[in-house]
């Protein structure tokens, strides 16, 4: 039988802001080990990073938990041109196969920034590198 | 945009599985190629020593042959209590292309010292008078640096594996513990530094080694040769010896000579301190061999101490010279680029910006990540752009003292007429960098008599959504900077790879004038503010991507280099 699950957010709220606590049910149908991990991880053209902020263990055949972490001040979550980070729930078993996720959204005005371009010379001067790069490529 | 960095994390991912095969493949054909030396090297010293009786050891010159010096011994052993004679100098080898080797057998036949043979014990009738260690080095060589590019090869297949197998799975499980911010792609084992640390080092000091060996030893053998005694010579051969190969031929001077020591003959074909080899240029070789025709009498040095050993000029030669260059460049160059990207890995504070006080991003545990955007900064910020300078100067005057350096060889070369054409090309590609090198020496001498800016914030000011004031004042002439501008920029900065490239881009979010003036009076010291926009991202930093907050500073000088400066500063939150 394929495992699943699910993540419940309470009140199904996904944006929070810094230091708030974000609180809900996990359930599944899985055996062994559960963990319900909070991470943030970057997307973009830089070479991804990520961090686990909490994370809580569930017996497996408890078939469900309720959660509460706090979030940390940092860092939010925002959209650039080059980079974004993104934060997200993950429930897994014992071999790290997924059985749910949820993106949420953690920053001070409880939505995601989304970052301007200004373009200033070296901006530009790097833009046009990458077009040369790309045509190069091609 | 996660879409598409998967797609770009897999077709990476597929290259850097074929990058990993092949290099692997490729340097396991050196060990294959080392083993097989080895091999062959480790059966030939199974044969063993005994005593003999050299009977003669006489060495041929035959000008036409290849080699020319060509051994002819005659030496009587014993084995197992019957005598048998041999004639075998070597067992693959048939003579030498350098006579100075032989010179020494001869000193040694002469003195008594040739006494012991080896035989092969399966057929005792087979003997040689000198084994060659050779090919038991070049294996063990082989293998080594075979051994050392298949483990980065194994390496970049295992990762390249492992991440493979990380794609089906949890994202979070590419952490690898709680409480350290990951870099996914890069994060690097304790052990795989070391070996890159010991790769890089290993190369560095495989560069410096062969500078010495190839190029040190041999100006430090011409230095002691200015000692030696000057004996009459008489030039026995003299000739250009051309080497073709599939690059195209190259030529060497092949001058062969008796001289008198003590009323004893000697010979030699050493005619100044190289490692033998071969270059482009026919027509320099051909002036030095019509100054030394066959049969012309001149004077050599010999070595009075080792008295067969002598040379026709007490100088380094240029192969020897230019080697010994490749070999540094090269080696150390790939030593510094692995120890480059060893370090890179977490791009040190100095590539940000150039003030440290405000880049102390500490951390350690989890939360982490988040706390480590928000170093502790309290009372009033000072930040000036001096020390910046003077590092400025040091490293414009060490790049030019190596790029000088390099034109100069070039240029005595040719002025000596070594080298022809390439030579050429190399000397006027150095010379213009070397120009350009000087003038930036001379542009960063001049930027260190600039006026020195100094700037004064209050570093609770530095948080999105409120005013942010900035006190200024110009010690130095400042009267002479024209247009002084202060801003306020927040940009976007992410380290990725391309290819072997270590790349970082950056994308300004934000950028505002503080200030912008031509007066006089406002420029010599002044304060300004702003106000910070609160919707905006704080400054943050994890392994590959960051969010920095800096104040640039310009002041524009009229026939002078201009007062350019960025500090990075900590931008926070409100509610931090």
């Amino acid at each position: 039988m394929k495992s699943t699950g699910d993540i419940v957010l309470r009140h199904g709220v996904t944006q929070f802001v810094p230091g708030e606590e974000i609180s809900g049910e996990a359930v599944w149908m899985s055996e062994g080990e559960i963990t319900l991990r909070l991470f943030w991880l970057t997307e973009g053209r830089g070479t991804p990073d990520m961090a686990i902020a909490d994370h809580a263990n569930f017996p497996g055949s408890a078939m469900k938990g309720a959660f509460s972490f706090v979030l940390p001040t940092m860092p939010y979550s925002f959209t650039g041109s080059l980079v974004s980070v993104r934060w997200m729930l993950e429930l897994v078993d014992e071999d790290e196969e997924v059985l749910a996720s949820e993106s949420i959204t953690v920053s001070p005005i409880a939505e995601e920034i989304v970052l301007p371009v200004v373009n200033t010379r070296e901006s530009l001067r790097n833009k046009r590198k990458e077009e040369l790069l790309k045509r190069g490529e091609r | 945009m996660g879409r598409k960095t998967n797609e770009e994390g897999k077709r990476n991912l597929g290259c850097a599985l074929v990058l990993g095969l092949g290099w692997t493949l490729f340097s396991l054909v050196f060990v294959g190629l080392g083993v097989m030396a080895l091999i062959q090297g480790v059966e030939k010293s199974r044969w063993i020593e005994v005593p003999c009786e050299v009977l003669e050891f006489r060495v041929e010159a035959v000008q036409s042959s290849d080699p020319p010096f060509l051994p002819h011994a005659r030496y009587r052993y014993q084995w197992e209590g019957q005598t048998y004679e041999g004639t075998k100098v070597w067992k693959e080898k048939e003579g030498e292309d350098n006579y100075s080797a032989l010179a020494l057998l001869e000193e040694q036949h002469r003195q008594g010292g040739l006494s012991s043979c080896r035989v092969n014990p399966k057929n005792p009738t087979e003997a040689v008078l000198l084994s060659e260690r050779g090919q038991v080095i070049i294996g063990l060589v082989f293998i080594i640096v075979g051994s050392l590019f298949s483990l980065v090869g194994i390496g970049a297949l295992v990762k390249s594996l492992k991440a493979k197998r990380g794609n089906n799975q949890a994202l979070s499980s590419q952490a690898s513990n709680l409480n350290q911010p990951t870099d996914l792609k890069e994060g690097r084992s304790l052990g795989w530094r070391i070996f890159l640390f010991a790769l890089g080092c290993g190369f560095v000091a495989g560069g410096l080694w062969s500078f010495w060996k190839i190029g040190g030893e041999k100006w430090l053998a011409a230095k002691n040769a200015e000692q030696w005694a000057a004996s009459p010579a008489t030039v026995i051969w003299s000739q250009v010896k051309s080497h073709s190969s599939d690059d195209g031929t190259t030529y060497s001077v092949d001058i062969f000579y008796r001289y008198q020591h003590e009323e004893t003959l000697y010979r030699s074909n050493q005619f100044n301190f190289s490692i033998g080899g071969s270059s482009s240029g026919r027509n320099e070789k051909e002036e030095i061999v019509a100054r030394y025709p066959s049969g012309s009498d001149f004077t050599c040095y010999c070595n009075p101490e080792r008295p067969w050993e002598a040379v026709i000029e007490r100088k380094v030669g240029k192969v020897a010279i230019i080697i010994a260059i490749v070999c540094l460049v090269i080696l150390a160059g790939i030593g510094l680029l692995i120890l480059r990207m060893l370090f890179s890995g977490k791009p040190s504070q100095s590539d940000v910006s150039d003030i440290g006080d405000f880049r102390d991003f500490e951390s350690g545990s989890l939360a982490s990540s988040t706390e480590r955007s928000q170093p502790a900064q309290t009372g009033e910020l000072v930040l000036e752009v001096g020390g910046k300078r003077v590092k400025g100067l040091l490293g414009a005057v060490f790049v030019a003292l190596i790029v000088n350096g390099i034109a100069y060889l070039c240029f005595r070369n040719l002025w000596e007429g070594w080298g022809g054409g390439v030579n050429t090309v190399v000397v006027v590609v150095f010379s213009l960098a070397g120009v350009g090198t000087i003038l930036n020496v001379l542009y960063c001498l001049l930027a260190l008599y600039n006026p020195k800016p100094k700037l004064r914030i209050a570093a609770a000011d530095l948080v999105l959504g409120r005013e942010l004031a900035v006190q200024w004042e110009i010690s130095g002439a400042s009267a002479r900077i024209q247009k002084w501008s202060l801003f306020l920029v927040g940009s976007e900065r992410v380290t990725y790879r391309r290819g072997t490239d270590r790349r970082t881009d950056e994308q300004v979010f934000y950028e505002e004038e503080i200030i912008v003036t031509e007066s006089a009076s406002e420029i010599a010291s002044g304060r300004a503010s702003i106000q910070i926009p609160v919707n905006l991202v704080p400054s943050w930093k994890a392994n590959s991507n960051e969010i920095i907050w800096k104040i640039v500073q310009r002041g524009e000088i009229a026939k002078w280099p201009d007062i350019q400066g960025e500090d990075v500063v900590q931008m926070r939150t409100e509610t931090l």
